[in-house]
């Protein structure tokens, strides 16, 4: 049974203001300020090793945090059928 | 100048095409004209509204039959000279269609598939015009009459539709069956009984030039739905199998005019499932002309046989969201629509 195919981060046109708006399939969603460096950091192609580093000294929280956040959003971008390898 | 008669004048709860078509065609810069109003009833709301049309005629109802058409539309023209009808309703295209070389000898010009072609997309023989064509659809059963219900073996939910409109999901036989009762009712049978294909809806809106080509296109996405399955707030989308989807029916049935594609997207396969083609414009046609894409203006120009603007881009994140109001008027105002079928709003203090 063909599966729907992934989508990338990368066609999502995304606001200054946390608007995500996907053109293809008119999916409309928010993302808050920690949403919104994730997904740019995502589609600038850093790791996510990198991006939970970037979490910590940008935010000024601890690791658990800071992987906690990244995972949540990862499975969330995920959940929506994107993929941001 | 062109004098374009419009039908489908409702702007109420379930909003008809006529008043966005109106909109496109009065917001398009080179627009000079007059728009008559076709409606059915004294307090269908856009005949009332003299912002959008110039006057109003009141026209026998499908039911009547194309002759009675035909003959109320000779008066009109005697009155107003018109250039263009564009209709907008499905129930009332095969009379317009049917009286088309008449009109056309009276010089009155339409954009109009052929009956033809109107009944490969109905909705009852879309089974059959998918297979032929290749393209993915919800399988579909009819119902003829009250002895062909039968639930027993059906797979739930389902959708039960009528042959022209309404459709509604039905999660049990009981709901089914009443679902089918009330729809044969209004609309008489048969009526539709199609698989639920879990998914978004999208839908797309094209003009055909009759020999298989797209002369313009938009897509959207629904994005808040009525009781009704409408869509009440949408968004402009840019999605190429949908695209490609409308370029391919338009092809496979040489279409000529709008015509809108309702298409399911599957979430278990993500394959576009075709479950209406619509012989006209839509009531989102407007969001086609604000993202881009005049398409009631580009079928005035194909009707009236001038050179067509050069081709627009259409653009995504569009958004659309209907808003109702009301209009007030004395009724004395509107009393010729009444006693007379007619009325001229540049008559009216």
């Amino acid at each position: 049974m063909q599966t729907q195919k992934k989508r990338s981060l990368k066609d999502l046109a995304i606001s200054n203001s946390g608007l995500v708006f996907d053109p293809e399939s008119g999916m409309i969603s928010t993302a808050n300020l920690t949403g919104l460096k994730i997904i740019r950091e995502l589609i600038d192609g850093m790791t996510p090793a990198q991006i939970r580093e970037s979490l910590i000294f940008h935010f000024d929280v601890d690791e658990e945090t800071a992987e906690r956040d990244l995972q949540h959003f990862l499975a969330a971008i995920k959940q929506l059928g994107y993929t941001h390898e | 100048m062109s004098r374009v008669a419009i039908t489908g004048l409702n702007a109420g709860d379930s909003p008809a095409p006529g008043i966005p078509v109106i909109r496109c065609l009065r917001e398009h810069p080179s627009w000079r004209g007059k728009i008559i109003g076709l409606g059915y009833d004294a307090l269908e709301s856009g005949v009332l509204d003299r912002r959008m049309v110039d006057s109003a005629y009141l026209i026998p109802y499908p039911s009547a039959g194309r002759e009675s058409l035909l003959d109320r539309i000779r008066v009109i023209h005697h009155k107003e000279k018109l250039d263009v009808i564009i209709p907008n309703l499905d129930s009332e295209l095969s009379n317009f269609i049917a009286i088309e070389g008449e009109l056309r000898q009276m010089g009155i010009r339409l954009y109009l598939p052929s009956e033809d072609q109107l009944k490969q997309r109905s909705k009852t023989r879309l089974s059959e015009f998918c297979q032929k064509s290749g393209i993915m659809t919800p399988e579909t059963k009819m119902i003829s009459s009250p002895g062909d219900i039968d639930f027993s073996e059906e797979r739930f939910p389902v959708v039960v539709k009528g042959s022209f409109y309404e459709a509604y999901v039905a999660y049990s036989p009981d709901v089914a069956a009443k679902r089918v009762a009330s729809l044969a009712e209004t609309w008489g049978y048969p009526i539709l009984i199609q698989e639920y294909v879990q998914g978004e809806e999208f839908n797309a809106v094209a003009v055909g030039d009759g020999r298989g080509g797209v002369v313009g296109a938009a897509l959207m996405k629904k994005l808040i739905l009525t009781e009704r399955g409408k869509g009440w707030a949408c968004v402009s989308i840019d999605n190429q199998r949908l695209m490609n989807l409308a370029h391919a029916i338009v092809a496979r049935l040489k279409w000529k005019g709008p015509i809108e594609i309702e298409a399911i997207q599957s979430q278990k396969n993500g394959e576009f499932y075709l479950i209406e083609l619509n012989p006209r414009f839509p009531a989102w046609v407007y969001l086609a002309k604000a993202s881009g894409v005049n398409l009631p203006h580009t079928l005035l120009q194909l009707a009236m046989g001038q050179d067509l603007d050069e081709p627009e881009q259409h653009r995504s994140g569009v958004v659309f969201s209907n808003y109702t109001t009301n209009l007030v008027m004395d009724l004395s105002s509107i009393s010729s629509l009444f006693t007379n079928g007619e009325l001229h709003h540049e008559n009216v203090l």
